[in-house]
């Protein structure tokens, strides 16, 4: 019995170890922005991508072969496609309140562009998506994800930073970033992946951040 | 405890042997690494996306001043490829299941992972010259190719595997066969089987190498297409070939701690009264669980690619 058990437990983990290690294929930089109004209450939160310097480079390289050599018109269309792939995706990225899932619909706002960092150019997209149902940060639980289930694409915010609470000073929350510890819990939940095909799960659980806030 | 197993041991050597092997390798893989396992994966993946970085600094260095950074994007590409078979690479939990539970030797585990190494940088970059050069595709469609070339890789490790553990089925029948007509007289006879086919050995070793190597490095697709946007593509080419020494030196090193690990075990029990026809037995239990263990790999990696590949808003 504990012979076939231990079993089980090294071919999952050698499984979802070696799908693990086959990934991620590129990376993404995340900055998110949560926007308060006066009565704290969360309106907007606003997001930027920053991809990897291949990607990049073979995303740019290619938009202006697509598209011709107008940079800005490039990068409207393609900014237009890529915003439009992600819509069945839910931008990857998922909003709780109160421990209840909130669509946040479609960007009000996007925008497809590049900036040159280290002498490469960086392909970067904003998206601003609004919450309408307006939760208050100081009495909601407010959880906030981005990531990509598959981990094909690795999303990180990285540091702190990367996280910001615009007109927040007041409200005396500060963002906090969760990263989980993978267990052998997580690692069969994001193995059972074949077996549902549902969205939510995925290798990309595994090292999915969640932001929370913590206020005085 | 061990006085049970080793009278289990004595009654049912094919079993308990085999049992035994996976009992002890999974006990301590489970101990040692279990609890920091998850912890340890990620900083492999950290250390995946630094290289990574580095690479790309280090082709953009070779595009503005090609004779000062020429050697060090060399040396930068062999050190991924040591750290690539080493970590993340793929190649290396096929090469290890297969050789613990095959018959080949030290020398052939070298050559498959020399081969496979070899051969996986030349099917990227004759992928990419190909699809780029020749083709003129889009490199998003590149991309996408490599995955699904990725994918046949993993299907013929399944196939490999099917094929391991069919014939470690027949032998084991074969052997039963023997038993009956030569009720344990160990004779020359007895050793028949142990006398590999080398025909059948050089099929399968190549079968190995090309299930390992088929996989193009991504890595490699990542820096040939990243050097050709930059206009450095022979530096590619150069880097990629690095990549595939390193991944080789590496593969090769664990190909031959696998052997000697294999060969230790074997030895153990030499020397009990196991002997002949249960050694046998024993090695085709093994050859057996190996092939199983390979299907299964083969199948988990299959499915997660084809989820990507099937859809992924940015591939």
């Amino acid at each position: 019995m504990l012979f076939k058990k231990s079993l089980i437990r090294i071919l999952l983990l050698a499984s979802v170890s070696a799908q693990l290690l086959a990934h991620p294929h590129t990376w993404i930089n995340l900055q998110s922005t949560f926007v308060l109004n006066e009565k704290f209450e969360l309106t907007e939160i606003k997001q930027q991508w920053q991809f990897d310097e291949y990607y990049s480079a073979m995303f740019i390289s290619d938009m202006l072969n697509e598209y011709g050599a107008d940079r800005d018109l490039a990068f409207a269309l393609a900014g237009e496609n890529m915003v439009d792939s992600l819509l069945d995706y839910q931008y990857f990225s998922s909003l709780s309140v109160d421990q209840a899932g909130i669509s946040i619909g479609q960007p009000s706002e996007y925008k497809l562009f590049s900036v040159v960092i280290d002498g490469a150019d960086i392909l970067t997209m904003t998206m601003t998506f609004s919450v309408s149902l307006k939760p208050n940060i100081k009495l909601s639980n407010i959880e906030w994800s981005v990531y990509d289930p598959t981990y094909y694409v690795a999303m990180e915010h990285n540091e702190l930073a990367n996280l910001v609470i615009q007109n927040g000073e007041k409200s005396g929350c500060v963002p906090k970033m969760n990263r989980p510890e993978p267990s052998e819990e997580t690692i069969a939940y994001a193995s059972s992946l074949d077996k549902t095909q549902t969205e939510t799960q995925g290798l990309g659980v595994l090292f999915a951040e969640t932001v929370r806030f913590g206020c005085l | 405890m061990i006085n049970r197993g080793f009278k289990i041991l004595q009654n049912r050597p094919g079993y308990s042997v085999a049992g035994l092997f996976i009992i002890v390798f999974g006990y301590f893989l489970l101990k040692t690494l279990m609890p920091s396992w998850p912890e340890l994966l990620g900083h492999i993946i950290e250390a995946q996306r630094y290289f990574h970085k580095l690479l790309s600094t280090h082709i953009k260095a070779v595009a503005n001043n090609t004779d000062t950074y020429g050697l060090t994007l060399l040396a930068v590409s062999f050190a991924y490829g040591v750290f690539h078979a080493a970590g993340p690479g793929h190649g290396k939990a096929i090469i290890i299941t297969y050789l613990a539970s095959q018959k080949e030797s030290m020398k052939q585990g070298v050559a498959i992972s020399l081969i496979a190494s070899l051969f996986q940088s030349l099917i990227a970059i004759g992928l990419i010259s190909f699809l780029v050069m020749i083709l003129n595709l889009k490199f998003r469609d590149v991309t996408q190719t490599g995955q699904q070339v990725e994918q046949i890789g993993y299907i013929l490790v399944i196939l490999l595997g099917v094929f391991l553990a069919f014939r470690a089925l027949l032998n084991l029948f074969r052997s039963q066969a023997d038993r009956k007509t030569v009720e344990h007289q160990h004779d020359e006879h007895c050793n028949h089987s142990y006398i590999p086919d080398k025909k059948l050995t050089r099929m399968k070793m190549l079968g190995v190498a090309l299930s390992m190597g088929m996989r193009p490095c991504s890595g490699a697709i990542l820096v040939l297409i990243y050097a050709q946007v930059i206009n450095v593509y022979w530096y590619g080419v150069l880097a990629t070939l690095a990549i595939g020494a390193g991944t080789g030196m590496t593969l090769a090193a664990l190909a031959v701690a696998s052997v000697f690990a294999r060969n230790w075990l074997h030895g153990l029990f030499q020397g009990s009264r196991a002997s002949g026809h249960h050694i046998m037995r024993v090695s085709e239990f093994i050859a057996l669980a190996g092939g199983f263990v390979l299907m299964f790999l083969g199948w988990s990696l299959y499915s997660m690619a084809a989820q990507v590949v099937q859809s992924h808003p940015l591939l």
